[in-house]
This record gives structure tokens, C-alpha cells and sequence, in this order.
């Protein structure tokens, strides 16, 4: 190691840090949907500032004819700045050219950001599209690391318009929040895995079985603690954040979770190789159980009110579906058939009573789909649909003689809960023999969804206006 | 639906920096070097990953010293690689894995705390010595896998 391999690399990071900023000038031009993005711009420009003060400071300190101490100035340079900006930082590019307006549904991010500030108030969220198959959210716990301070959500490009899916969001919003039950039990948690780990170990090392597998380090009991404390994090942050879902959008959340896995196996067992997630049966019947089986009837007296038949009835067919699905009891044997599985599932279902407290205690401001206010709009906005009119408010009392114009803007879980009731109608009718050309497209009924997203935010800045 | 990503506190990126920093920190004091411009961050940060490798260990050795441990094993474990590499594992592993962290915590502790400059007694270098080689391969292990050129050698369909 010497001065110059020092002097070489703080050139090339030098030459990185410029890149960045340049890259962030150019992404500084397009126009994004919030303002989150102009905000996060902002941030990066001072942390590059942040790396430039502490390149200098490694350089002076590294004014020694010591090789070990030019050693270590050169790993400084490299784990303070280089990887932080080349392997996390450089995320944000990404992230940011995939925000713009043009590549997110723009129309539903403004009801995104407002869920996110009840569920994880005074966070910064950053939303955007990925080309993959899935939703997501990440976050950081590290002070230095991407995407600290932000939150970033990514929905899949290929569904960007299929809003009807997007019910989903209630579950990538909720993880955050979900450190704070695993917190609550962990020590209790991974006192019991440790005991049942080493108990495992034990029987193995006792047989012979696989003796010489016990020297391999990844085979030792820390080792397989971890992976199982792991597993039981996963599974639990997994199942909380469906419970939020399924509390806040109801019949919406579990119609999006059945056409998104629609491709999906449903009986996947946990394993190393799926990182312990739980399979989607074993979703579906925790969900179902705990937090819509017995609020189904409450939708009785919606159902009497929507004037067309056939949407109820084809509504309740699919409600009936998932019903039968979930009453196999298939996901809970399954989720025991790993033996570290076995533990850590033990433990999330030891938990699944406090798991439901917890979740109901953390969306109470959250306006969701069993309260009063949301099912009495359903059937109107159920009408609106059927009339080609975007669902975005339930009028109480027009006169247009008086002056009188006395609506409410819809509520989200209403209007996600209208889209789908009228989704299940147009499966049977678009896809009858004889289509019947009232029924619009799925792409129509999307659009006229995304238009009501728009507006209840335009009623609501509006009415904020005047009060 | 699945693919939320959290990046945990003591992350291979962070770890790596903190145990290049802490072994600098080491290296200039039993050498009588002048410390670095990061020495406190360094210092905390080394006791913040040696804290919860150790409290880690004592979950394993069945003798939690409080009730809320709210970390990952992930430090220990990787503590434990180096230990194992130093040396062959051994009945009753897990109490000298806490022990040895202990004693790295207690001298960053202390040089933290008064603001040491240089080692004076025997002991002290003794364990500064074993901390700097324990943090000295910690740094190379965590190096090579917060890497972003191995990072992205996957080219698995």
C-alpha cells in the first residue's frame, strides 16, 4: 500500500461524487407528482456535501508514513464513501427517474402519501414504479444508509392503472410501523427459538446424524437462531401487515391479495430457500379469521341497497370463494413443515391474538371499511360506476334551484370496495357469451377509479379552502 | 407484497465501516499515533455493535442481562466467525465469545470515557492488541461482502 494507491482512489471518488450531482441536476427537471421528490433532491445534494467534508478529513488524517495507517485511510475512503454512494446512494436515481409523474399512477399518489402520514406520521414517502412483479417498501434503521430518512414504495409498471390491486398499499404501508410489536416480544421471542434451536441441535448432535455438518459455521446454534429469529420477524411483519390491510380496505385488500397471487402458488411451505415467507393460504385464513369473518354481515344492509341484483350476487359468489378457500386450513399444517419453520411459527401463532390488538390499536384514525361512514356510500358510488361516472363523492342533497350542492367526498376503502363489486359483476358480464356492451372495460373501470382518486383530493383541498 | 427490505442498524455497509474506524482508532493508540478526526463516532459505534453482539450471546448462553433486547444475533454472529477463526470452537463457546466482547466493550468504554490518548498499563494493551486484530478481521470479512463489485457477480435466471 502506498501514497499514490491512496492519492488514485480519492481521485476516482472525487470523480463519483461529481457524476452524482451532475445526474442529480438532470433529474432535477422533470416534474413529479408530490413534492417529496423535489425535498429528497434537495437532501442528496447536502449529504454529497456531507462526503466531500469527510474525504478531506481522511486525507488529512492519512498524512503518515505509516503503510498501515495509509491502509486504513484507504478503507476509510472506501466504507465511508465509495460504497455508501456507489452501492446505496445511486439508488435513489433510480427511484427518482421511475417518481415521475409520467411513470407512477399519478392520480392515486396524493391518497398514498395521505394514508401513509395516518399509519407513519411525519415520514417522508417516496413513490414509484418498478419493473418487477411485486410491491414493495423499504426503509433504514442506519442513519447513514439508503433510503434513510425516506420511505420509498414501489408498485409494479406493468399494473401502474390497475388501481383496483393497489388496495395493497395498506400492507407495504403498515411494515414500518411493525418494529415496534416485534420489539415489544422480542427478547420473550428469542429466549423460546433459542430453547427449541438448541434443543433440535442437540437431538441431531446426539444421533450422529449429520455430525460433521455441526463444524460448519452456518450450522452453528447462533447461526440457526438467527435464521429462525429472521423467519419469525418476517412472518410476523408479513401477517401484521395484512391484518392492516384487510382492516383498513376489507373485502378491497383480500379481492387484490386473490387476483395478485392469482398466479402465485398458494401452498408454498416456508423455507430457506422463499426466506421463511408465509404461503398465501396461510394468509388468507389468518385474515379471513381474525378480521372479516365476523364483519361480512355488516355489508347486508349495502347489499339491499345497490339496485342491481346481479352485482351483489356476483359479489357475494367470489366473497363465497374465498370463504371455502380458507376454511381447508391448509396454510397452518403447512407452515410447519420445516423444522426451524415449525419454531418460528409457533411463536407468530402464539402471538396472533396481541398481533390483532396491535394492528386495530394502530389504524384507529384510519378511516376504514367497516365503519359507518364508508358503507353507507357504497351503493351510490356502486351507481356511479354502472352510469360510467367516476365514484368520487356521495351526494347527500343537490338543488340546483337553491344552490344547493351538499356532497362528500368518497372515502377510499368505499371507492376501492365499489370498484371491486362491480369488478366481480364485470367478470360474469364481459366475459359471458353474449357480451353485454353496457359493461365497460376493465381498463374504463379503472381509469373512472383513478379519476375519483383525483378528485376526493381536489373536493378535499377544496373544502379545506373554504372552511 | 413480499419484497419489503429494511436496512437493520448494524448492516454489512455500517459494520464495516465501524470496525475499519474502531480498528483505526486501536491501531494509532497502541502505537501512539495521533487519533483520528472520527474517534468518538468510531468508539460509540464500535460499543453500539459490541453491545448487541454481546447481548446476543448472553440470549444464546441463556443469561440475557435485561429484558429488552430488541437487536438481531446478526452481530454475534459474525463476532463468533472471527472468534472461531482464531481458533478451534470449544465446549462452552458462547460464554467466552461474551466475555472476550465484554472485555473489548469495557476498554472502548473507558478510552471513551477519559478520553485515553495513550495506553498506559499492560493489561489495557494486552486487550487493545486482541480488539484491534478481532475488529482488524472483522473490517476484512465485512469488506469483502460489502463489496458492490461481488454484490452484483449474480447473474442467476
Amino acid at each position: 500500500m502506498t501514497p499514490s494507491d491512496l492519492t488514485r482512489v480519492y481521485y476516482q471518488i472525487e470523480n463519483e461524487i461529481e457524476s452524482y450531482r451532475n445526474e442529480l441536476n438532470k433529474l432535477s427537471v422533470p416534474n413529479y407528482p408530490s413534492e417529496t421528490c423535489r425535498e429528497l433532491i434537495i437532501d442528496l445534494f447536502e449529504k454529497l456535501k456531507g462526503y466531500e467534508e469527510t474525504l478531506s478529513k481522511i486525507m488529512e488524517d492519512a498524512n503518515d508514513q505509516d503503510e498501515k495507517i495509509v491502509e486504513q485511510s484507504l478503507q476509510k475512503l472506501i466504507t465511508k464513501i465509495h460504497i455508501p454512494l456507489v452501492r446505496e446512494d445511486t439508488k435513489f436515481l433510480n427511484w427518482l427517474y421511475k417518481a415521475q409523474t409520467k411513470n407512477v399512477p399519478w392520480s392515486f399518489v396524493h391518497c398514498v402519501e395521505r394514508l401513509f402520514q395516518q399509519i407513519v406520521p411525519n415520514q417522508k414517502l417516496l413513490i414509484y414504479c418498478e419493473n418487477q412483479y411485486n410491491y414493495g417498501i423499504c426503509w433504514s434503521k442506519s442513519e447513514t444508509i439508503a433510503p434513510y430518512p425516506y420511505y420509498v414504495l414501489s408498485f409494479p409498471r406493468l399494473h401502474k392503472t390497475n388501481v383496483l390491486w393497489h388496495a395493497v398499499v395498506g400492507h407495504e404501508i403498515f411494515h414500518p410501523r411493525c418494529s415496534e410489536f416485534i420489539n415489544r416480544h422480542n427478547q420473550n421471542v428469542l429466549t423460546n427459538i433459542t430453547g427449541e434451536v438448541t434443543k433440535n441441535y442437540e437431538k441431531f448432535a446426539t444421533t450422529g446424524a449429520s455430525e460433521n455438518s455441526f463444524t460448519k459455521k452456518r450450522d452453528r446454534i447462533d447461526s440457526m437462531t438467527n435464521v429462525t429469529h429472521t423467519a419469525w420477524c418476517r412472518a410476523t411483519e408479513e401477517l401484521l401487515s395484512d391484518m392492516a390491510c384487510v382492516e383498513i380496505f376489507g373485502p378491497a385488500a383480500i379481492l387484490a391479495m386473490k387476483a395478485f397471487s392469482a398466479c402465485s402458488p398458494k401452498n408454498d411451505r416456508p423455507d430457506p430457500d422463499n426466506h421463511f415467507y408465509p404461503s398465501w393460504q396461510y394468509r388468507f385464513e389468518i385474515v379471513w379469521d381474525n378480521f372479516i369473518e365476523d364483519k361480512l354481515c355488516k355489508l347486508d344492509h349495502v347489499y339491499s341497497e345497490i339496485k342491481n341484483n346481479d352485482i351483489v350476487r356476483c359479489f357475494k359468489e367470489d366473497m363465497l370463494e374465498i370463504k371455502c378457500l380458507v376454511e381447508k386450513k391448509e396454510g397452518e399444517d403447512l407452515v410447519k413443515k420445516h423444522p426451524l419453520a415449525k419454531i418460528a411459527y409457533q411463536e407468530v401463532q402464539n402471538l396472533i391474538l396481541d398481533a390483532v390488538d396491535f394492528v386495530k390499536d394502530n389504524t384507529q384514525d384510519v378511516l376504514k371499511w367497516h365503519d359507518e361512514k364508508t358503507l353507507s356510500q357504497i351503493p351510490k358510488l356502486v351507481g356511479r360506476l354502472e352510469n360510467g361516472i367516476p365514484p368520487n363523492e356521495s351526494v347527500a342533497e343537490i338543488n340546483e334551484q337553491e344552490g344547493i350542492y351538499n356532497t362528500h367526498p368518497a372515502a377510499i376503502p368505499a371507492i376501492l370496495i365499489s370498484g371491486w363489486m362491480y369488478e366481480t359483476y364485470w367478470q360474469e358480464k364481459f366475459n359471458a357469451d353474449e357480451a353485454d356492451e353496457r359493461v365497460m372495460t376493465y381498463k374504463t373501470l379503472s381509469r373512472l377509479i383513478l379519476k375519483a382518486c383525483e378528485d376526493i383530493e381536489t373536493i378535499k383541498k377544496s373544502q379545506q379552502c373554504q372552511s | 407484497m413480499n419484497d419489503n427490505a429494511m436496512v437493520e442498524r448494524w448492516n454489512i455497509i455500517d459494520s464495516a465501516a465501524m470496525a475499519v474506524a474502531v480498528e483505526s482508532v486501536l491501531y494509532r493508540l497502541t502505537k501512539n499515533k495521533p487519533l483520528p478526526f472520527d474517534v468518538d463516532e468510531a468508539l460509540k459505534n464500535g460499543i453500539g455493535f459490541l453491545e448487541e453482539a454481546q447481548n446476543g450471546g448472553a440470549i444464546i448462553c441463556g443469561e440475557p442481562e435485561s429484558s429488552e433486547f430488541t437487536g438481531t444475533l446478526t452481530p454475534l454472529v459474525w463476532s463468533t466467525n472471527i472468534y472461531i477463526n482464531s481458533g478451534p470452537s470449544e465446549v462452552g463457546m458462547y460464554k467466552k465469545v461474551v466475555a472476550t466482547l465484554k472485555s473489548y466493550r469495557d476498554l472502548l468504554e473507558k478510552i471513551r470515557k477519559e478520553q485515553i490518548k495513550e495506553l498506559s498499563s499492560e493489561n489495557d494493551i494486552d486487550t487493545a492488541n486482541n480488539a484491534y486484530r478481532f475488529f482488524h478481521e472483522l473490517a476484512g470479512e465485512l469488506m469483502k461482502q460489502a463489496d458492490p463489485v461481488t454484490e452484483s457477480y449474480s447473474h442467476q435466471i
